[in-house]
């Protein structure tokens, strides 16, 4: 047998070392259908589009719900449900978005659907009727868990590694166990100004699952970054609602507010876009760009988390490659914003086959809503949102009918009847007691009798 | 073949029914207090809104009434409720406490509990012979003996509503339908969160109230019904011309089983045929008991008279005698005082009025009151512990004070922004001035809100301290009151209402911003 030199030796190790390198890096990119779909995809509407026909198209280019959710998983779903001002205002997650979302998980074969949300500056209860997605939930039937406050208690949290944390008090971060648990988690943010971080997108909205969502105020950029960093806790599947956005006015940099696009068109801007993605970087920085019209790099939340590695900033890199897409609701073709390298040849073909989609809804369940906005409804407390029956809803809907004030008003007749039962009991005793006497008649000493007596005694 | 039931078998039944009935009321009573608390409870686990649900117990107390003409509050004596309370009184008796009262079907369950205590049947002529003196009250026994009553119950009321006059709140302390309420409202709000300020609310003096009168129950039955309750108290003063009566007839042989059944010692040791009743409850217990089926209730004007013996009249034979061998004697209202009944009763007036500047003296710091409340002075006087507001309060922010506002402040509302801040302003209904059921907390508009006013802890501040731009407080703030100036945090005064988001929201351990009611500030 020959001997190997040592010169052909690392010849041969270098060979075989790049070749695996070569083939580690080309290998799954062929073979993985994961990366098949695009990270992030825009789905573009109108005003006639309704909000579950934006999101099915934007679903649609990312492989669908089905590519998330398997059938009998349980579904963790966070929305925007902080703020208790009514839909339209671009504070919360339009109740429409919400019921689309549950709507398809459904159909998907989810076992299990939970919707949870930290209720931080409005009773949760109050906060949910305004923003008519309590309704929702009602409706839908699913479990929800939002607490209320600035600290849920601590038997509905547990406790999560953040191993890649920057910041050493961020290593391990009290969640929701209900997110911990789920099997998937979608994470539902609206696109707004913030007072803190200027603005806020997917990857802030991650601090809903916290319980105690103040405490990463302390550094709140790098804490934001840090949280989206590989945990128990990341989720899934992020959408960006930016159908009505929030934009900053001066120097007031609300996340929350009663105006909307008809009392104030400079703060909230109707764009009916959805953009869905598995990459919260992508999608916050392609928001930067195209709502608020800032460079990624600005939002330091952001670049953190770039920095962190939760996610690719550079948008146009992206376009470029297909991972970023665009599609507009209704026309069997997205049309691509860059060239197409052959996967995407290859989606666009499937996404093509794929849409149901074509104009706009043919059945809408839903008058599109460009009409005039909803009228805020008022909040009564004592009127607690209870489960819809119809009856219920056509009342409400007349004007001045005033809701049940205690839905289990009903439950005080048992006590009430054992009262009056034990009474008769013992008022017919006593009758009854009476009539069998010896005497025959019901015996009462009057007045007469009693004096009588007196004098007789005397 | 069944054999025919005799009339004591027939006795035993109606008396096993009797009893099922009287606990089928008691407990339907309870079940209808207990329902806004059950409604709360219910809405804070499923985290719906909470209710505006007031109690169906407080308005109907008279002693509540009492405390508001004390406080020279006439106006009060429109409200309907006690007032037909006594006009039932005065044609049923002590009712209310046998039948109705919260404490007192909670002592009726409780007492069975007692078995080391079982009273031996004792034939009352026996006593009668061995202690000598005249029938009627005995001379020299000790207080709180189990066989008599003690009138400490009328010193305590007199005592309490002389305190009232000079504005202090004795009477809601003491009075035990706000004492069921305020317990059963701590163990409602507070069953559900294990939190430490929850805790100390719930075994704060006033709750542990209800705990002490359960276990003077098994002590003595009734214990504090005979002896201390002062809406006992109020009650039997009318009770005591009640148009239903207790009758013995002369089948009576003194044997005592009516006294060892009966739990208020309504029925004098030596005089089986008197009845007291300015204890009596009409609970029916005696009527089943006597083994002689001598006992029966009916409406008459025996109430008010005392029994007096008389020789047995030979000519009615052996047949039931209705009038017994004792002759209905009238007595006036207030033959039955003594002088030392009056001088003592003179006594708890006085030590009432003492007691009024003596704890006014000892003051604690200044406290959050909800919004609208009354004057701080005026709100102490007025406000009658229930914790009606704490019960309802949305964000449960509003907590029973323990010691820290002085010792005329104790259980009084006060609010704790770290736990709840107040959102009255802009979309709570002002649920603590709905319930509040002697309006101690008045209804005010959303923007009229004042309750203190926030201020930031400099060294604390992360924005002052350490310029990290937190802000949770100005996101937080919904007046635009927390404002950022050159990246600090200042805190608008005349903007600022003291509904606490901020404290609530601060991330800083013990929050670095406080809010402080103006007595503080000032």
């Amino acid at each position: 047998m020959r001997k190997i030199t040592r010169r052909e030796f690392i010849a041969r190790a270098a060979g075989l070392a790049a070749a695996c390198e070569i083939g580690r890096r080309l290998g799954p990119a062929a073979t993985t259908a994961a990366d098949a779909w695009p990270a992030v995809v825009v789905a573009r509407g109108t005003n006639a589009d309704t909000a579950a026909a934006i999101l099915k198209t934007a679903l649609d280019g990312i492989g669908g719900i089905g590519r998330f959710v398997k059938p009998g998983q349980t579904v963790a779903i966070k929305p925007n449900a902080t703020w208790a001002y009514p839909p339209g205002t671009a504070s919360s997650t339009d109740p429409d978005l919400l019921r689309a979302l549950i709507q398809m998980v459904r159909e998907a074969g989810a076992k299990r659907i939970i919707v949870l949300d930290r209720s931080t500056l409005w009773p949760a209860a109050e906060a949910l009727q305004i923003s008519g997605l309590g309704k929702v939930l009602d409706e839908m039937g699913v479990e929800k868990v939002i607490p209320e406050g600035y600290l849920a208690p601590a038997q509905i949290c547990t406790m999560v590694e953040f191993p890649k944390a920057k910041v050493p008090e961020f290593r391990k971060i009290p969640m929701l166990k209900a997110a911990v648990e789920a099997d998937v988690r979608i994470n539902m943010a609206v696109a707004k100004s913030h007072l803190v971080t200027k603005y806020t997108m997917c990857l802030k909205h991650m601090m809903g699952f916290m319980q105690q969502p103040n405490a990463l105020h302390v550094q709140l950029e790098q804490g934001i970054a840090d949280i989206n960093t590989e945990s128990a806790v990341r989720a899934h599947l992020h959408i960006l609602e930016a159908i009505r956005v929030r934009l900053p006015v001066g120097a007031a940099r609300q996340a929350g507010g009663d105006d909307n696009e008809i009392t104030n068109p400079r703060r909230v801007k109707r764009l009916n876009e959805i953009v869905v993605g598995t990459d919260p970087v992508l999608i916050d920085a392609y928001g930067c760009i195209k709502y608020f019209s800032i460079k990624p790099q600005e939002l330091t939340h952001v670049k953190f988390a770039a920095e962190a590695g939760v996610g690719e900033i550079d948008v146009e890199k992206a376009i470029a490659a297909g991972r970023l897409q665009t599609f507009i609701v209704g026309q069997p073709t997205p049309t691509p914003t860059a060239t197409l390298t052959p996967t995407a040849t290859q989606i666009t073909a499937a996404t093509a086959t794929r849409t149901p989609t074509q104009g706009p809804s043919p059945t809408p369940t839903r008058v599109p809503t460009n009409t005039p906005l909803p009228t805020p409804e008022p909040y009564i407390a004592h009127a607690a949102p209870t489960r819809s029956h119809p009856k219920a809803e056509s009342e409400a809907a007349a004007p001045g009918a005033v809701a049940d004030p205690t839905p289990f008003l009903g439950v005080a007749l048992i006590p009430a009847a054992a009262v009056v039962a034990g009474a008769s009991i013992v008022v017919r005793q006593r009758l009854e007691h009476d009539a069998l006497r010896p005497g025959g008649a019901p015996s009462t000493p009057s007045e007469e009798d009693a004096d009588a007596r007196e004098t007789d005694d005397r | 073949m069944l054999a025919k039931p005799t009339t004591a078998d027939r006795q035993q039944r109606r008396g096993l029914l009797d009893r099922a009935a009287r606990r089928s009321v008691q407990l339907g009573f309870l079940l209808l207090f207990l329902y806004p608390l059950a409604l709360t409870a219910y809405q804070r686990v499923t985290s719906r809104a909470a209710p505006s649900f007031t109690s169906w117990l407080l308005p109907w107390d008279p002693l509540l009434l009492a405390g508001h003409l004390a406080h020279r509050n006439w106006a009060a004596i429109v409200i309907g409720a006690p007032l037909l309370l006594l006009a039932l009184t005065l044609l049923l008796g002590r009712f209310f406490c046998g039948w109705v009262c919260p404490i007192g079907a909670v002592l009726d369950l409780v007492r069975p509990l007692a078995f080391w205590r079982r009273r031996k049947p004792r034939s009352p002529r026996t006593i009668a012979v061995n202690r000598g003196g005249k029938p009627g009250r005995p001379a020299g026994v000790r207080l709180f003996d189990r066989h008599t009553n003690s009138r400490l119950r009328y010193w305590i009321l007199i005592g309490a509503l002389a305190a009232g006059v000079f504005s202090l709140q004795a009477l809601g302390l003491l009075d035990p339908l706000v004492i069921f309420h305020r317990t059963a409202t701590a163990l409602a709000s507070n069953a559900f969160a294990l939190r430490m300020p929850a805790l100390r609310a719930f075994f704060s003096l006033i709750s542990l109230l209800f705990l002490g009168i359960l276990l003077l129950e098994l002590w003595q039955p009734r214990f504090w019904c005979r002896n201390l309750c002062p809406l006992g108290a109020l009650i039997s003063v009318f009770a005591r011309f009640s148009l239903l009566n207790r009758r013995v007839s002369s089948a009576c042989t003194l044997c005592g089983e009516c006294q060892r059944v009966c739990a208020m010692n309504a029925i004098p040791r030596r005089e089986p045929h008197d009845t007291d009743y300015t204890a009596c409850t009409f609970c029916l217990e005696c009527e089943s008991a006597c083994p002689n089926g001598g006992i029966s209730f009916g409406f008459g004007t025996l109430a008010g008279k005392q029994w007096q013996r008389r020789p047995r009249n030979p000519q009615v034979g052996r047949g039931p005698q209705l009038e017994g061998s004792y002759v209905a004697k009238p007595t006036g209202f207030g033959a039955r005082i003594s002088r030392r009944e009056l001088i003592g009763g003179v006594a708890a007036g006085v030590a009432g009025v003492a007691l009024a500047p003596a704890i006014q003296l000892a003051r604690g710091r200044a406290l959050l009151r909800p919004p609208g409340a009354l004057p701080e002075e005026e709100f102490v006087r007025t406000c009658i512990l229930c914790q009606e507001c704490v019960r309802v309060c949305p964000t449960g922010g509003l907590k029973p004070t323990a010691f820290e506002g002085g010792l005329a402040a104790v259980g009084t509302p006060h609010l704790v922004p770290r736990v709840g801040a107040c959102t009255r302003n802009p979309s709570c209904p002002h649920l603590c001035a709905q319930v509040c059921p002697v309006a101690a907390i008045r209804p005010i508009a959303a923007d009229q809100v004042k309750i203190g006013r926030a201020v930031v802890d400099h060294d604390l501040c992360l924005a002052w301290d350490q310029q990290v731009k937190c802000l949770v407080c100005v996101e937080a703030c919904l007046v635009e009151a927390a404002l950022v100036y050159n990246g600090r945090i200042i805190v608008d005064p005349l903007r600022c209402t003291g509904c606490g988001r901020c404290e609530n929201a601060c991330p800083v351990a013990g929050s670095a911003i406080h809010v402080k009611p103006f007595a503080e500030l000032t």
